[in-house]
């Protein structure tokens, strides 16, 4: 496994898109924080550090983004192939949940880097922070932050493994990152259900607050309103992330893992 | 030892038969030349014994080990492969492809493993170019460099002289040679390129509609197409039936022509035949056999079906 990350990471260190995604993102955190400062037409103060000075709501789908393109390497006729026709029985599954593991790592350095960058464009903009949060609220938001985007990037590799079509991977990392797979969903399923007789958005106001797209929006209101209860279902967004978020991803491992590992990989 | 055996090896996709009960024994040392039309089940047979497919039915054997399939403690395989298309990072470079490679596989000094396997491929290390830049034929070069990274002991090459210029083709053939006698590689090589493959195999096996339809050596394939008599005859069947009693120790092969070519027999035993047999003769030549030819006619054969030719034990 861990021979398995170097080599991702050192395949991916050397490719031009990581750099250039990394520069996008630099760019579009910095130019707005150094326009309002050159400007002065920014706000006059931030309410909290997290959700008010830095938005990280993007993360997960630029994380998605992110594993789509690792993981496009189309394991029938591509690198992986020779990778794969090198290793044992036992190592090639070892090989599937490496690639979820790796896109999770991947994730999390994007996480920090988002948050990094968000800091240093908050000093460049010389807007004051009026209450902060403490530095344990702000890890624990990261933290879910990181989470809500784990279900999106390992059934993006799950996809990709399935698929083997970078058109299909892609498609599906942005439309379920960005929750329109989920919504449309759940829309579907009200629509049937007010055929059926049902009352309409029924379906959608009882399971829509348990979806990840949700709980990652949840997430993205602030550190505060993570950790809170004080919402719909009376449970923090950070239990819903561990309670829905968590097995999602492992279970996306595992069948990625144990399930298709077994397929023709060529 | 047998690097690779098969017993029954089978595979189905939906409702094609790819490769149909396949036996097959490729010996430590061979240079196995696996030959066959398109289609006809070669890269699907290569992908079950590197274990990139799974068999439907039946077994392979690798290094003797059927409980591991050969894999080294570390789960790493003794198996190199270049099947159907080289396999490469294309917006690396090779150096950073093959040091990618040598890092999954856990090895140490990945750089110079790497500038090692580009040289022996005729590679520039300092090259930094992408691979995208790369002709087909460096590609190729490069895919063959990814399937020595670890030092295999058998190595599958699917159509390795595809895209080669005639320079580059002689620089694979002689690196494959020298892996073979040097480092003690087993190669098994399937290629249309039969002129190519005659002149590095040691040893050859015809697939025909996924089930083996011949086995032999290099010097058993020189004997077979070593010169042989071209006779037409007046009466071609009465005349068959004749020279087969004159000439017991000949086969003999009929000619879309009519024409009967006789192997195993000279040319002045096949005349006196014909004499004797008092059947007209229209035409009586010697001809030398081309190996391309032969490879055709064993390729044809359906299943359950012997060339007309063969030798006892040649068809199977």
């Amino acid at each position: 496994m861990i021979a398995l990350l170097r080599s991702d990471a050192y395949r991916v260190l050397r490719s031009r898109w990581i750099w250039a995604v990394a520069a996008i993102v630099v760019f579009l955190t910095l130019a707005p924080a150094l326009m309002m400062r050159w400007t002065n037409m920014g706000p006059v103060c931030y309410d909290n550090l997290t959700g008010s000075a830095l938005a990280m709501s993007g993360v997960q789908l630029l994380a998605a983004a992110l594993t789509s393109i690792v993981c496009c390497d189309r394991t029938d006729i591509g690198f992986a192939r020779s990778i794969l026709s090198s290793l044992g029985g036992r190592a090639r599954m070892v090989w599937f949940a490496e690639k979820s593991v790796f896109s999770l790592a991947l994730a999390a350095a994007l996480t920090v880097l988002a948050f990094a960058v968000g800091l240093l464009g908050l000093l460049a903009s010389g807007v004051p922070v009026a209450n902060p949060e403490p530095a344990w609220q702000v890890a624990a938001w990261l933290g879910c932050t990181w989470l809500c985007a784990a279900p999106y990037v390992v059934l993006t590799v799950l996809v990709a493994h399935l698929t083997r079509s970078e058109g299909v991977t892609i498609a599906f990392a942005m439309l379920g990152a960005g929750g329109l797979l989920e919504g449309g969903l759940l829309i579907g399923i009200d629509f049937l259900h007010a055929l059926a007789g049902g009352e309409f958005l029924a379906v959608t106001s009882a399971v829509g607050p348990w979806l990840p797209a949700e709980i990652a929006s949840a997430v993205g209101a602030g550190a505060q309103a993570t950790l809170s209860a004080e919402n719909a279902v009376q449970l923090a967004p950070a239990l819903r992330a561990l309670i829905v978020c968590l097995p999602l991803a492992v279970a996306a491992i595992a069948a990625d893992a144990l399930l298709v590992s077994r397929r023709d990989a060529a | 030892m047998n690097v690779i055996e098969t017993h029954g090896l089978t595979k189905r996709y939906r409702r094609k038969l790819a490769v149909d009960g396949l036996d097959m024994t490729v010996a430590t040392g061979d240079i196995y030349g696996f030959v066959g039309k398109n289609g006809s089940g070669k890269s699907t047979t290569m992908k079950m014994v590197c274990g990139l497919a799974r068999p439907t039915a039946g077994e392979v054997i690798l290094f003797g080990d059927p409980e591991r399939g050969g894999a080294t403690p570390q789960g790493f395989s003794r198996i190199g492969a270049l099947i159907e298309s080289p396999g490469v990072l294309a917006s690396l470079t090779a150096r950073d492809n093959l040091v990618a490679k040598a890092l999954a596989l856990g090895m140490t000094h990945a750089g110079q493993v790497a500038d090692d396997l580009l040289a022996l491929v005729g590679l520039d290390p300092a090259d930094r170019r992408r691979v995208k830049a790369y002709s087909l034929g460096m590609k190729q070069r490069l895919g063959l460099a990814l399937a020595l990274v670890g030092g295999p002991d058998l190595l599958l090459l699917d159509e390795p002289f595809n895209g080669l210029d005639p320079e580059a083709t002689r620089a694979m053939r002689l690196a494959l040679v020298r892996l073979n006698h040097e480092r003690g590689v087993t190669i098994m090589i399937s290629s249309h390129v039969l002129d190519q493959l005659d002149r590095v195999a040691t040893r050859f096996g015809v697939i025909a509609d996924g089930r083996l339809a011949a086995e032999f050596t290099d010097e058993e394939l020189h004997e077979r197409c070593g010169s042989s008599v071209r006779v037409r005859l007046a009466a071609p069947e009465r005349g068959l039936a004749l020279l087969e009693q004159a000439l017991p120790q000949a086969t003999f092969r009929a000619e879309p022509d009519g024409a009967l070519v006789v192997t195993g027999a000279a040319l002045g035993e096949v005349s006196s035949a014909c004499f004797s047999s008092g059947v007209e003769v229209r035409e009586l030549a010697q001809q030398e056999r081309d190996i391309e030819e032969y490879f055709v006619e064993l390729m044809g054969v359906q299943k359950g079906q012997a060339p007309s030719h063969a030798e006892d034990g040649e068809a199977r």
